[in-house]
């Protein structure tokens, strides 16, 4: 849920990176911590285990002037527990979410996660009465640099099937690439939402 | 739909932050949703790492009210962290909203937790005023939001 101060001329928006485990979202956090611009960005956090495993979440705020006149915009971003065990604290960083992007790892053998992921984000969701329909969404097909990856056009038939096609975006996170492109479009689309709702 | 907070009501809950810490010698209290989004900071010591501290404790706080469940409790409505030099109250402030206060070990955490539990009563009454006039905040005219041109972040 956004949240407006006028006082402040501030506007707070959440955006959840959401996958499998070992698709890459802490990767995106940490490339975008590098990429972006100091003056942009806090510190970024990780919650992991000893194996730098994400336990709970991983925290990176941004903020900028540049997206809506005459206010600052605060972006937090958060990543979700990939491990299927961790699907309660999952439950608990979508809460209050304004925009979600789920990482897919294009991998073949990583299909049947991809898609229990996808699944379990639409039925997380529904537990707080939120559907992935209604709610700023775009899909980033992570790991293109690896070489036993499935066409995106295979991912679309997987993940991206509906009639409305949702944004999608190539990237290889760990080289850094599409992962601005990935960020500015789910703030855009976040922006966009706020502003036609209000 | 977004939550708005006039400059009327940021003002109101504000002064009332003031209030407790001067009453209460905390070194700053932050008001956030159990999101982790900060409403309203008060005090200089968490600049810079105001929205860190308000998202991992709205964590803290959510995994808490897990473990109270277990114990068949509905919530545990406070936390208390006790550091060496520095320690964190955290109170609900109805079902969406937390106050957190810091304090030093110049500070009694007696008092922090009384003065804390008085402001969270007017915090709560206040947030209500705040929750009832949303319809009105987003029917203002007067209002709109114009979106910037570019990209949002460029990279270095």
């Amino acid at each position: 849920m956004a949240l407006v101060n006028y006082a402040k001329k501030e506007i707070q928006f959440k955006i959840v990176y959401y996958g499998p485990g070992l698709c890459g979202k802490t990767t995106n956090l940490q490339m975008i911590h590098d990429r972006v611009p100091g003056r942009a960005k806090g510190s970024l956090t990780s919650l992991a285990t000893s194996q730098d495993r994400t336990l709970f979440f991983d925290f990176l705020p941004l903020h900028t002037i540049d997206a809506i006149e005459g206010f600052v915009v605060k972006f937090q971003m958060y990543t979700v527990p990939g491990q299927v065990k961790y699907n309660s604290t999952r439950r608990l960083v979508l809460r209050n979410c304004d925009g979600i992007v789920f990482c897919a790892d294009s991998q073949w053998s990583k299909m049947e996660e991809n898609v229990e992921s996808w699944e379990n984000l639409r039925s997380n969701l529904a537990l707080q009465n939120d559907r992935l329909e209604d709610m700023p969404h775009i899909l980033q097909y992570n790991k293109r640099d690896l070489p036993s990856t499935a066409p995106p056009e295979y991912l679309d038939f997987v993940l991206n099937n509906g009639e409305v096609k949702i944004p999608r975006f190539l990237s290889s996170a760990v080289n850094g690439v599409g992962v601005v492109e990935t960020l500015n479009a789910v703030a855009k689309l976040v922006i966009r939402d706020f502003i036609d709702k209000h | 739909m977004a939550f708005v907070l006039s400059e009327k009501h940021y003002n109101l809950l504000k002064s009332d932050l003031d209030d407790f810490l001067d009453n209460s010698e905390a070194n700053a209290v932050l008001l956030c949703d159990r999101g982790g989004n900060i409403i309203v900071h008060s005090g200089d010591s968490v600049e810079g790492e105001a929205d860190l501290i308000s998202a991992l404790v709205a964590g803290a706080f959510a995994a808490t009210q897990q473990l109270a469940n277990v114990l068949g409790e509905k919530e545990f409505t406070a936390i208390f962290h006790q550091g060496v030099k520095k320690s964190i109250f955290i109170s609900s402030v109805g079902e969406e909203v937390l106050l957190l206060a810091l304090f030093s070990d110049n500070t009694n955490a007696g008092l922090v937790k009384m003065y804390a539990l008085t402001v969270c009563r007017k915090m709560l009454m206040l947030v209500r005023d705040v929750m009832a006039d949303q319809e009105v905040e987003h029917a203002d005219p007067t209002r709109s939001f114009v979106i910037g041109k570019g990209p949002i972040f460029r990279s270095d």
